[in-house]
């Protein structure tokens, strides 16, 4: 979002050589001075790290187990505000709040991880592309072309559906999905990058190709790569929730926010707010890495603002 | 123009053909047959199993079943629904209608509010508008679909009883009852069209933004037009055009956006469809689902760069 309508003065000092005057400003002080202007931004951040915290330190936190069952009698399907169950308990007396805490580890893990998966198979795809181009360019192009022409959602249940729902394949699954972008991204920095004289000097040095590539040529590279791999969690962890959803992700008693929201909905009826608090998880997340995505491309590459 | 046309059509064959073969190599890789299902009951002998594999072609090398397949394919032969037991084509005709009127509907929803909410947004830029605008756009590409399906379910169906959450039609009503068609459509509809809205949107408000900026539209108010001639005759139309190509861009979106919708509210369409064919392995059914979702993206690309060839003279393509 384009909020100021003043010119950056962390820019204009750099544009104008004011570092004489001013103290000298490192590239990370001029980033982190633009990021914080973005204040949504800002707060996603902390936000997100309190999330974090909360999914590393889940057996501390959390008031119960995931699947301790509260067995009493009427114990099950509790509303919200119960004392000893701050948002109920579910249809077997689980309570809720804790297993959206431990939901949190898998939703935030199988995002990452995924975004991990991704953003290595697209950082090299692009680059062995953009830097060698010619046929190898071209094949790998095409390649990313035929990927990008299928209905990732299709892709994504069929597979999911076919080689079985563990942690592990469904991160396989989504980060093989969806490094297409990264690909490309990382493909036209590449070409652009490998003309400049800093790239033509490391080749006058004799040094081997992927030390020019990894050392010399991704660095200059990786701000935006940065931007779309904060989005990739995004969608990543929307992806394993519609999966979870649709009974195809990571399987129960293990809980995710997706298949707490598809156990939920058998009680529509009667405990409507069971449907509630898993959605508002994964929505309040994703909005959040969203908003950080935004304030980090501000911040990262102002030339991208709108 | 032509030449571009012609030489984009082109292009797109092998792309065409490359999306046959990995939507074949995907269902011939994961593990287990259709006839290895059957396996399980306990009176088909393994001679049994040996003799369905060599009916249905299983025992043959991939490449030999692909040419077979593609070739049957071509000629409009898209083989039997394993699970249903009746032409896969026949079936997709009439599941398509069902999944092209939620599209059609999602689809006009979308520009209605996407266009007015983007040039508004751009015209009034830095106003509360505005500012609601793009948090509601973020709003709407975080949130997940099927909650919001289920959200509105909730509220609409299950509290204020005013609209139906499931099917295309009341069980015995009239099926010319157009009132009951459409009470059944709107939440499913509205649900499909989130990511649209939110979405284009904001690209209307960039490209407007854009526009605004060019000299003819400094000529324009110069010369003493109203604001209204200026925003609405002479920007608007040039703003349209990348916002159109987006649009053709993300058109086959609203079709696998389907697989969720359809499942929520048991809208009888292709969505559905596929989901249910993953569900009992339909191999035939799924191939040629894929083959049609993977084809749509191709063929709405092409239409998006003719599009942007077309309305853009600017641009030279040859």
């Amino acid at each position: 979002m384009a909020k100021s309508k003043h010119p950056d003065p962390a820019a204009n000092e750099v544009a104008n050589g004011a570092v004489n005057t001013a103290p000298v400003q490192s590239p990370g002080r001029i980033i982190w001075k633009r990021f914080r202007k973005h204040h949504l931004a800002v707060i996603s951040a902390v936000f997100l790290i309190l999330l974090g915290l909360v999914a590393i330190l889940a057996p501390m936190v959390a008031p119960y187990d995931y699947k301790t069952q509260d067995l009493g009698i009427g114990r099950q399907l509790l509303p919200v505000g119960t004392t000893g169950h701050i948002l109920g308990t579910d249809e077997l007396g689980r309570d809720i709040l804790s297993r959206l805490i431990y939901g949190s580890r898998v939703s935030l893990g199988v995002g990452f991880a995924s975004m991990a998966v991704s953003v290595i198979i697209g950082m090299v795809v692009g680059a062995l592309a953009g830097y060698y181009g010619g046929v190898i360019d071209n094949l790998l192009m095409r390649f990313t072309d035929m990927i990008l022409a299928f209905p990732a959602l299709f892709l994504l249940i069929v597979l999911a559906a076919f080689i079985g729902p563990s942690p592990t394949t469904i991160i396989l699954i989504i980060g093989g999905l969806s490094w297409m972008g990264v690909a490309r991204l990382v493909r036209s920095s590449f070409l652009s990058l490998k003309q400049q004289e800093f790239s033509e000097a490391a080749r006058a040095l004799g040094l081997q190709d992927y030390r020019i590539i990894v050392g010399h040529i991704m660095p200059n590279a990786i701000a935006p790569v940065i931007v779309a791999a904060t989005l990739g969690v995004a969608y990543a962890i929307l992806y394993e929730s519609a999966l979870s959803y649709l009974g195809l992700g990571v399987q129960p008693p293990l809980p995710t926010w997706g298949n707490m929201l598809s156990q939920a909905q058998a009680y529509l009826l009667n405990a409507p707010m069971l449907v509630l608090f898993p959605g508002l998880a994964i929505f309040l997340t994703v909005l959040a890495i969203n908003f950080l995505g935004d304030g980090l491309r501000d911040a990262l590459d102002p030339r991208l603002k709108e | 123009m032509r030449t571009y046309v012609i030489r984009r059509t082109l292009q797109a064959i092998p792309l065409l053909l490359g999306i046959t073969v990995i939507s074949f190599l995907i269902m011939k890789l994961t593990p287990g047959d259709p006839v290895s299902l059957m396996s399980m009951s306990p009176h088909i002998t393994p001679a049994d199993l040996a003799r369905m594999r060599h009916n249905f072609g299983f025992d043959q090398p991939v490449y030999i079943q692909y040419f077979k397949w593609l070739s049957a394919l071509i000629r409009g032969d898209w083989g039997i629904s394993l699970e249903r037991g009746r032409p896969v084509i026949d079936i997709i005709a009439n599941r398509l209608p069902n999944t092209l009127q939620l599209m059609a509907v999602s689809f006009v929803i979308s520009v209605a509010l996407a266009i007015p909410i983007g040039i508004l947004s751009a015209t009034k830029r830095y106003s509360w508008f505005d500012y609601s605008a793009t948090t509601l756009s973020f709003f709407g590409v975080s949130m997940p679909v099927f909650w919001f399906g289920l959200i509105l379910i909730v509220v609409f169906s299950v509290k204020l009883h005013l609209l139906p959450s499931a099917g295309m039609m009341s069980v015995g009503a009239d099926s010319t009852d157009i009132f009951d068609r459409l009470r059944h459509i709107i939440l499913p509809a509205v649900v499909l069209s989130l990511s649209g809205i939110a979405g284009w949107s904001r690209y209307m408000r960039s490209s407007m933004l854009e526009v605004v900026r060019q000299d003819y539209i400094r000529t324009a108010r110069a010369k003493g037009l109203a604001e209204k001639v200026v925003i609405y005759k002479h920007a608007l139309k040039n703003a349209m055009i990348p916002v159109i190509t987006v649009m053709a861009l993300e058109i086959p979106g609203f079709f696998t956006g389907a697989v969720i919708t359809e499942t929520i509210f048991a809208w009888p369409g292709m969505g559905r469809l596929y989901y249910d064919s993953v569900m009992s392995r339909d191999y035939t059914m799924l191939m040629a689902i894929l083959t049609i979702g993977a084809g749509l993206v191709v063929i709405f690309n092409l239409i998006a760069d003719i599009a942007y060839a077309f309305f853009d003279p600017r641009i030279k393509y040859d």
